[in-house]
């Protein structure tokens, strides 16, 4: 049996809700909006800046657990200081003053080491280890982990509008990433390299899809959100955790993805 | 001549199909076209009408899918297979089709999509 979207009670609501944060996410990334992790600014990722955390394998970048060392750097990378320090303003141009960047690159760690309370988790772990021989497993409410949470959300709304890709790319090309999206803006926007450089991720990202979508009017929109709840339903019924009935009669959480308690 | 048959942008225009190999399946965006027509005219010896009949075409329409994704799956994305049928809600006219072209699958992070084109099932 098949059954029509707009018969699954909740999903039109849900749906307009996820179309309402992907339109915000899309106009702050445009805006340049910084945002606050861990006590500390951050402004929205550009190439540069990306480029510079996947020479250094930042674990953020693919979702994966950062130790704090990473993810303070992570934090140094996108900080209004640093970037400040790459475009040489006022006094930083003087070489003479180039030890403050070191300084307060270190001050800023250890900002974000007070911020996150790692002394104390430290210790916990300390104590862990001495009694269990298993993992030790950061606490949910630890504000180690709610920044990590929170910067995963910063990764997942900058990648929102990466654009899509075939399946079954042969990656005979050769190119680098960074000559793909540098050659796809410049044959159509004619921009300078140095201005490709400092352009936000989502914007990048927006442009190159709608430059394909241009191209190509057979490549599909995705939408990471909207995508999400269809999977999980497709998923929740392969796995038949519910029937197409407990879907149309609102028997189903579609954000926990599952039957409701009640 | 084709036109949307049901699209209100944000996704609940489609539906979930229940495929007979790749079991459900998310239909996007389901542009039903209208049966071609083949017009059959015959005309006098100056060239003006004489006779004409119209016979109808098979229907097809076209459909965006969004493939399942398990990653506990073997394989991980289930593709649709050239064949498959596939009966549309009621809300989407109730009838039967088959596939008869997969386009390429496109990827972003763990969700894939594919074009897919169909035909009435007649018989």
């Amino acid at each position: 049996m098949s059954i029509a979207l707009r018969d699954i009670a909740g999903l039109t609501e849900l749906l307009e809700q996820t179309r309402e944060v992907e339109t915000e996410t899309r106009e702050d990334a445009w805006l340049g909006i910084t945002r606050v992790i861990a006590g500390q600014r951050v402004r929205v990722m550009t190439v540069q800046d990306y480029t510079a955390l996947l020479q250094f394998s930042s674990p953020l970048l693919n979702r994966r657990l950062p130790s704090p060392e990473q993810f303070s750097f992570f934090l140094w990378v996108l900080s209004p200081e640093i970037q400040r320090w790459n475009e040489k303003q006022g006094w930083r141009k003087w070489r003479a003053l180039s030890w403050i960047e070191k300084w307060q690159a270190k001050r800023h760690g250890q900002k974000v080491r007070r911020a996150l309370k790692l002394d104390e988790l430290e210790a916990q772990e300390a104590q862990w280890r001495a009694k269990s021989k298993l993992t030790f497993a950061l606490p949910d409410d630890a504000p180690f982990t709610l920044a990590i949470k929170e910067a995963f959300k910063y990764v997942d709304e900058l990648f929102l509008d990466r654009p899509p890709g075939l399946k079954k790319e042969t990656g005979k090309s050769g190119l680098c990433y960074l000559t793909s999206w540098v050659d796809m803006l410049q044959s159509e926007y004619h921009l300078p390299t140095a201005e490709i450089w400092e352009m936000n991720i989502p914007v990048l990202f927006a442009r190159l899809k709608a430059i394909q979508m241009r191209h190509n009017a057979k490549v599909p929109d995705f939408n990471v959100d909207r995508d999400k709840i269809l999977q999980n339903i497709m998923l929740g019924l392969k796995r038949k955790l519910y029937t197409e009935e407990d879907l149309k009669s609102g028997r189903v959480d579609l954000v926990a993805n599952r039957l409701r308690n009640n | 001549m084709s036109a949307p048959y049901y699209n209100e942008g944000v996704g609940q225009g489609g539906f979930i199909g229940s495929f007979s190999a790749s079991g459900n399946v998310v239909v996007e965006s389901w542009g039903k076209e209208i049966p071609s027509s083949h017009l059959i005219n015959q005309p006098d010896q100056f060239g003006g009408p004489l006779k004409a009949a119209g016979v109808a075409g098979f229907k097809t329409t076209s459909a965006l899918v969004q493939l399942p994704f398990d990653p506990t799956g073997n394989p991980p994305v289930t593709e649709i297979q050239l064949g498959e049928l596939v009966t549309a809600p009621d809300t989407h006219g109730g009838e039967t089709w088959f596939v008869f072209a997969v386009g390429e699958t496109f990827q972003v992070g763990d969700y894939f999509k594919a074009n897919l084109s169909l035909q009435k099932k007649y018989n």
